[in-house]
């Protein structure tokens, strides 16, 4: 899922923390779990953006089997809520959080 | 303690139905963990000085917040789901236990309004056949017939429900983590029922079994907790992205621009550092919008939890503004049954409006709450909720029954009613109403919440902007400081030298913002250095650039960046080629040539040259002649000095020793030279300078002639050297003149032509070979040098690239947090201390001896201890209430001197405005103990209220109880009395100086100046440090002591140094029992119900009252005795503050072993039983899961005065009520003395006494079920010839104890009859086995001596 960019968007972000002795395995694994923290944030973010009377409508979307990230992302998007804006908006926290605020790893994100 | 757990009924009549019912309570659970971590994290945000609280706002209630958040609720979940108990941190020990059966009896009830389904709640049958239902019969059948005992029942239980879950996951029981059930009881109605005759089949062919789901706590949800379940379930989903590919990439890219992280220019990285800040700001306003609605959601939560605002809290007092207003469920409780009570109808329009007008408004409210989370209702503490909503849902549902019954077609007519309407029509047809009042209400409030909201975000924006950016740039300039590749401005300061980073100076934005970019123009060097090159070639040039010389001779032009400008290469004549031109005008380098030739210095060159060129060059070295005329005697031939020349040198050679050529004309005579009658003598010419020789080269040279001097002796030297020179030649030793002639001459002065006239007077003619002769002719030669020079300038540069780093943004914000609401402590706050396992930590930590905390099972030394104690009291209390405590031991001289084989120090404390009538008695019973006075103090601490002092009344109390102390000291010699005087002051009091009560700060007094006397002796070296001293709290006003009192306290206190509590069974007023003999069942059900809790299986703390306990001194010094909290100083803190902080400190892990329970119960199929240690790393003693610091002391009785229960009695009060009202009026005001109960002939009124008092007890005080059947088993039978004694059942006001008849008549007959049938009342009975009191009745056989005196 964006792969290639968030994989970039990590990697500038461990050069600008200035994280050194990483061997490339190391690296690798820590810019895979990044962007899956960052992808749950998101995510989180984007549920907490949802109005509040889809609510309970996306919650039965996600408790049905045959729904698909298209369905939900469509979902998503249908309801009004700016993913752009709010992916964005999460990147950027998630990126000061872990550069500029000096925790070795981002905490656990709220909603 | 429900209907289903009643005694069954006989036989003969309907068959016993049960109802087993599993609550699962996980979302309660989590809901209660993120209430104790909110309210954990709200204390230590609140807790330090005001710089702590700003730092700890920074990070613990900033960037940090969420973290703690999560993880205090982490913590809290565990300690809930391991204890079990959704009430852990709230309530305590007796609440956690009603508050669990109110949810069960909840769910036990027929009616379904009781079951909130809006708010979540679920409550499901399940079916006989189903499985679950078969092992859970099949477990109760297993106990009933005794194959299974009760724990191994809960055990098989907890694993069957497990293993259930785990099949069925949450379609079952919720998540499982915690669940509360009846099993045990349900066994119990069982096997009664069996008892009774009815087949065990048929009672559980006849069970139902239910299962649910509850919403136990409060209403009001912040959203997010829907947000994190949605989450939560998402990231357990198979789903992976909410976003797309496309939105991902847009997305990094905006966030990329963003997040350049310099710039150039300062003006640049300002700008990006800026964008940022305004981000941090934005971020910091959405968290302040964030925690504004958590706050505001918190806030309503604590307030329907019955929490309160502690004065000065003004963002509480802000939030309390927007608060929903919410009813009280007990007032709308009382409102249901003021409308619907017995004495109320319908019999009126308006009384039928009121009525469902209340009942609509209660509906709305509760459905209201429930659909939408909120809290319109509100509860007196967290763990009532579960009764109070209980008792309000039973009232709502008993009122519409009622309605239903009132509503008949008459009644409906008459109130001109559709007949059809059904009451719950009725009640919604009101509600719109309702909903729209709440509606409206709620509207304005969330109005005013978002103005408020509005106005906190922008503040939170702007400060987290400009603290974001401040943060950044201060962090940046430390990170610059540290680092040598980045220039910061604050490292200036003291010289800091930085070198580039990747080719280009970095430096802070600070930095940047005095120093500027960096980059600008700068012109040309005005210094030039220079260059050689060729033979001759050189190049100035302008110091910002260089000049480099090739391997090959050419040169390269380097500029201030270490690039090469332009290649330079020459022509032959050295100039710069015209490519090399051309490159430089290029590179805008001005060229100046400056080539130019230069004359050398000449230089003298010799060749061989001809005569004429010999004479031309010495032009200046001949003398220009003409020769007037000859001396030649006058003659045609040479003759006479004409021939004088001869060759000098040595032997006429010609030739000198110095190589010089040489004539000599001394052969020459003076007068010899002569002509036409001129004469010259040549020695006087010769003297006379005007003799010389001159030498002709050759004929034609002759004009021109080499002047030589003649010496006055004749010799004329040729220095070899001179031009004339040239003419000679040397021929073996012989001198030979080459040239034409050399003439001695007569010379005069030139003339006007410069021509020297000469008049030779002899001549020599030479070979005449010098004509032809080769001659040496030096030559000056002038010589030039070319020499190429170029200068050139430099078009100047652009000044060194400089990166402006951006600053980092931290957006680090303090603020203020909520402040902590205040739990309103209620009296049953003592019972049973606390079990929060946050305050027990903290009480632990901060209030007991480092030994104790490290180990809870520490046995203490008594020295160390009271040492320990006493450095409490001076660091803690201070210096002051030391000295003052030491001066009242000094001034009893029993304390000074304490005897040092003391075993044991009465405490009483004296009221002396109150206890003149009572001391002396109290003293007596003392004085008459039988043995072990000898090792006993009594220390009596007298105090009063100065308004007592002044009246006249009470002075003269004061002084009365003072002379009856003197008294007894001077009758009793054999008791040791100590005392201590204090006179507390009205006006301080009234200004709440003293806090909550005057009896905490007694007891402290007196306890500690107890214990400073031991102290003291063994600081003295008067008494043994390792002595064990028994500190006994007694009243002043006790009717009669045992008379093996001390001893038996002593003897027990010796024999058991494993316990440090002791507490002997205290008699309620046996004097007044005759006259009232319910009183006598109620008050020794109370002591036994205290004596009960040490019984096998009960877990209820056995609280200590100041009227019969004794504590061991060291333990008691090692929790800082009662404690020195200057404002809990009220009911309780004397003597119940004994045994709870004991239990604190000793049973710190009692939440743990209940967990360890639980755990053996969900891990019984392994057996094992994990190692488990507390926070100090220290072994928890697992075993230990009773109260067992505590020993009750048999043969220690105290009877004591019964005021305050004997008028709470009377006046249709449960006794256990009697201290409700302490502190606001004295223990017999409003007594009426004398009154009696006529068991006779109004037994009623004894039984209704009793039933109402024993209900109340069950209701608010007794609720460990083991503790009830114990307590229940010591004064009453079970049955009475097969039939039940009593029921106990829950009714929507609380519980009901009612005697049955043949319970009731049991009960009438052995307050009057002895367990023979005899007539002996119990009053009498008690005192004649007390007192040997006989009363003139029968004879019965009597003690040598009365038990108590």
């Amino acid at each position: 899922m964006g792969g290639d960019e968030l994989d970039q968007f990590i990697n500038e972000m461990l050069d600008a923390k200035q994280i050194s002795g990483l061997t490339d395995e190391v690296r690798a694994q820590l810019v895979s779990d990044l962007k899956q923290r960052l992808l749950d944030q998101i995510n989180k973010a984007l549920i907490d953006a949802l109005p509040e009377d889809k609510m309970d409508e996306f919650e039965q979307l996600l408790d049905n089997e045959s729904a698909g990230d298209a369905e939900m992302q469509q979902f998503i998007a249908n309801a009004g809520v700016d993913v752009k804006k709010v992916a964005t908006v999460t990147m950027l926290r998630f990126y000061d959080l872990y550069v500029t605020a000096g925790n070795s790893t981002p905490r656990s994100e709220e909603s | 303690m429900s209907e289903t757990v009643s005694h069954p009924p006989a036989a003969d009549t309907e068959p016993t139905r049960l109802h087993f019912v599993s609550v699962d309570q996980s979302y309660d659970a989590h809901q209660a963990a993120r209430d104790a971590a909110n309210e954990r994290l709200l204390q230590e945000l609140n807790e330090g000085g005001r710089f702590k609280r700003l730092v700890k706002s920074v990070w613990k209630g900033g960037a940090l917040r969420e973290y703690y958040q999560h993880k205090y609720t982490r913590e809290a979940q565990a300690n809930i789901e391991a204890s079990g108990d959704i009430h852990l941190y709230e309530g305590f020990d007796g609440q956690s236990e009603r508050a669990k059966w109110a949810t069960i009896d909840r769910f036990l009830h027929e009616n379904d309004q009781v079951i909130h389904q809006e708010a979540g709640e679920s409550r499901e049958r399940i079916g006989e056949d189903s499985e679950l239902s078969r092992e859970i019969k099949n477990l109760i059948r297993r106990n009933v017939e005794g194959h299974l005992s009760d724990d191994a029942m809960q055990e098989e239980k907890a694993r069957l429900l497990n293993a259930y879950h785990e099949q069925r996951g949450e379609q079952a029981f919720n998540r499982g983590v915690v669940q509360v059930d009846n099993m045990v009881e349900i066994a119990e109605a069982v096997k009664g029922a069996v008892a009774h005759g009815e087949s065990l089949d048929e009672v559980l062919r006849n069970m139902n079994i239910s299962t649910g789901e509850s919403r136990a706590g409060v209403r009001t949800q912040a959203r997010y907790n829907k947000v994190e379940k949605i989450a939560d379930k998402l990231s357990r989903s198979r789903i992976g992205s909410l976003v797309g590919p496309e939105v991902v990439a847009t997305a990094t890219t905006l966030a990329a621009s963003i997040l350049r992280y310099g710039s150039h220019s300062v003006v640049g990285a300002a700008t990006k550092t800026i964008a940022p800040g305004i981000a941090a700001g934005a971020w910091a306003g959405l968290r302040e919008n964030k925690r504004m609605k958590d706050e505001r959601a918190l806030h309503a939560r604590e307030m329907a939890q019955g929490k309160e605002i502690t004065a000065g809290s003004k963002r509480r007092e802000k939030i309390e503004q927007t608060r929903y207003e919410t009813l009280a469920a007990t007032d709308l409780t009382n409102m249901l049954r003021q409308h619907f009570g017995e004495d109320t109808s319908f019999d009126s329009q308006d009384a039928y409006e009121a009525a469902m007008t209340a009942l609509s408004s209660v509906e709305t409210r509760i459905r209201l709450s429930d659909q939408r989370d909120i809290d319109l209702v509100s509860y007196s503490d967290a763990g009532a909720i579960e009764e109070e909503r209980f008792a309000l849902d039973l009232a709502r549902a008993e009122a519409k029954t009622i309605a239903e019954s009132r509503l008949t077609a008459d009644m409906r007519q008459q109130l001109g009613l559709d007949e059809h309407i059904s009451v719950q029509d009725l009640i919604d047809q009101r509600s719109d109403a309702f909903i729209a009042s709440i509606e409206t209400e709620m509207s304005q409030k969330d109005r005013l919440f978002n103005k408020i909201k509005r106005h906190e975000v922008a503040k939170a924006a702007a400060k987290g902007a400009l603290i974001g950016l401040a943060f950044g740039a201060i962090t940046q300039e430390g990170m610059a400081a540290l680092s040598d590749s980045r220039e910061g401005l604050i490292e200036q300061a003291w010289g800091a030298h930085d070198h580039p980073y990747n080719g280009e100076m970095h430096q802070t934005l600070l930095h940047g913002l005095v120093h500027g970019s960096g980059g600008e123009h700068h012109a040309a060097s005005a210094v030039y250095g220079n260059h050689a090159f060729g033979e001759h070639g050189s190049v100035s040039f302008s110091n910002d650039q260089s000049v480099v010389q090739n391997p090959d001779g050419s040169l390269n032009l380097v500029g201030h960046d270490g690039n090469t400008l332009a290649h330079l290469s020459t022509n032959p004549d050295g100039t710069l080629t015209q490519e090399s031109l051309n490159q430089l005008h290029g590179s805008g380098v001005t060229v100046e040539n400056l080539s130019h030739t230069v004359n050398l210095a000449p230089t003298q060159e010799t060749h061989q040259g001809t005569l004429h060129e010999f004479m031309q060059q010495h032009q200046g070295d001949t003398t220009k002649v003409s020769r007037d005329y000859w001396y030649d005697n006058n003659t045609p031939k040479f003759d006479k000095n004409e021939l004088g020349i001869w060759w000098g040198g040595h032997d006429n050679n010609g030739i000198t020793a110095n190589g010089d050529y040489q004539f000599n004309i001394a052969h020459m005579t003076a007068g010899g030279s002569t002509h036409d009658g001129h004469s010259v003598a040549w020695q006087e010419a010769a003297r006379q300078g005007h003799l010389k020789m001159a030498i002709s080269a050759s004929e034609n040279t002759q004009k021109n002639v080499f002047m030589l001097d003649v010496n006055p002796d004749g010799t004329v030297t040729i220095p070899k050297d001179s031009p004339a020179a040239q003419f000679f030649s040397e021929h073996g030793g012989q001198a030979s003149f080459d040239g034409k002639y050399a003439e001695i001459v007569q010379t005069s002065n030139p003339d006007a032509s410069g021509v020297t006239h000469i008049r030779p007077l002899a001549t020599e003619v030479g070979s005449g070979t010098a004509q032809t002769g080769h001659y040496p002719i030096t030559e000056t030669v002038q010589h030039t040098e070319f020499r190429p020079e170029y200068k050139f300038t430099s078009p100047g540069y652009e000044g060194p690239s400089t990166f402006t780093e951006m600053a980092p943004v931290i957006p680090l914000v303090p603020r203020q947090a909520l402040e902590v609401a205040r739990r309103v402590e209620k009296p049953g706050y003592y019972y049973g201390y606390s079990s929060n396992p946050e305050r027990l930590r903290q009480f632990r930590e901060q209030e007991c001896s480092p030994r104790l905390n490290r180990d809870p099972h520490a046995r203490l030394n008594p020295r160390r201890e009271l040492d320990w104690h006493r450095d409490q009291l001076r660091q803690k209390v201070g210096a002051d209430y030391l000295a003052r405590i030491d001066q009242a031991v000094a001034d009893a001289p029993e304390l000074d001197n304490l005897r040092p084989d003391t075993k044991a120090i009465v405490t009483i404390p004296v009221a002396a405005a109150y206890e003149s009538d009572n001391i002396y008695r109290t003293l007596a019973s003392y004085a008459n103990q039988d043995g072990e006075l000898d090792r006993t103090t009594v220390l009596l601490h007298v105090n009063w209220f100065d308004s007592a002092a002044s009246d006249p009344a009470k002075a003269a109390n004061i002084q009365k109880t003072r002379d009856e102390i003197e008294r007894a000291r001077r009758d009793f010699p054999q008791l040791s009395i100590a005392t201590m005087f204090e006179q507390w002051e009205e006006a301080k009091k009234q200004r709440g100086e003293y806090g909550e009560g005057i009896i905490g700060h007694v007891a402290r007094q007196m306890y500690d100046a107890a214990m400073m006397s031991v102290q003291k002796a063994m600081r003295e070296g008067r008494m043994d440090n390792n002595r064990e001293v028994m500190l006994i709290r007694n009243d002043s006003d006790a009717q009669g002591i045992r008379r093996s009192y001390l001893r038996s306290m002593i003897n027990t206190f010796d024999a058991h140094p494993e316990n440090d509590v002791f507490t002997g069974a205290i008699r309620w007023g046996t004097e007044r029992h005759s006259d009232l003999p319910g009183f006598a069942f109620v008050s020794n059900f109370r002591e036994v119900m205290h004596i009960a809790t040490k019984r096998r299986g009960v877990h209820v703390w056995p609280p200590t009252v100041g009227i019969n306990t004794a504590v061991r001194m060291s333990t008691f010094a090692a929790v800082n005795g009662v404690g020195y909290d200057p404002v809990r100083t009220g009911i309780g803190t004397d003597d119940y503050n004994i045994g709870g902080r004991i239990k604190d400190a000793r049973q710190f892990d009692i939440w743990r072993v209940r967990a360890l329970r639980r755990f053996r119960n969900l891990r019984s199929n392994s057996g094992e039983i994990p190692a488990m240690r507390n926070q100090y790393g220290y072994p928890i003693d697992t075993t230990r899961e009773d109260y067992s610091y505590h020993r009750h002391v048999s043969g220690a009785d105290i009877d004591t005065a019964p005021d305050r229960l004997e008028k709470t009695y009377l006046a249709g009060v449960p006794i256990t009520r009697a201290w409700d009202n302490w502190g606001n009026e004295l223990r017999n005001e409003g007594l009426h003395r004398g009154a009696a109960e006529d068991l006779r002939n109004n037994p009623g009124e004894v039984v209704s006494r009793v039933e109402a008092d024993m209900s109340a007890a069950f209701a608010e005080r007794y609720h460990d079920r083991a503790h009830v059947r114990a307590g229940l088993a010591a004064v009453l039978p079970t049955t009475i010839s097969g039939k039940p004694a009593y029921t106990i059942t829950r009714t929507s006001g609380g519980i009901a104890f009612k005697f049955t008849p043949e319970g009731r008549d049991w009960f009438v007959n052995r307050l009057q009859r002895d367990s023979r049938g005899r007539y002996d009342p119990i009053g009498r009975r008690v005192r004649r086995k007390l007192y040997n009191e006989t009363g003139g009745g029968r004879k019965t056989p009597i003690a040598p001596r009365p038990l108590m005196v």
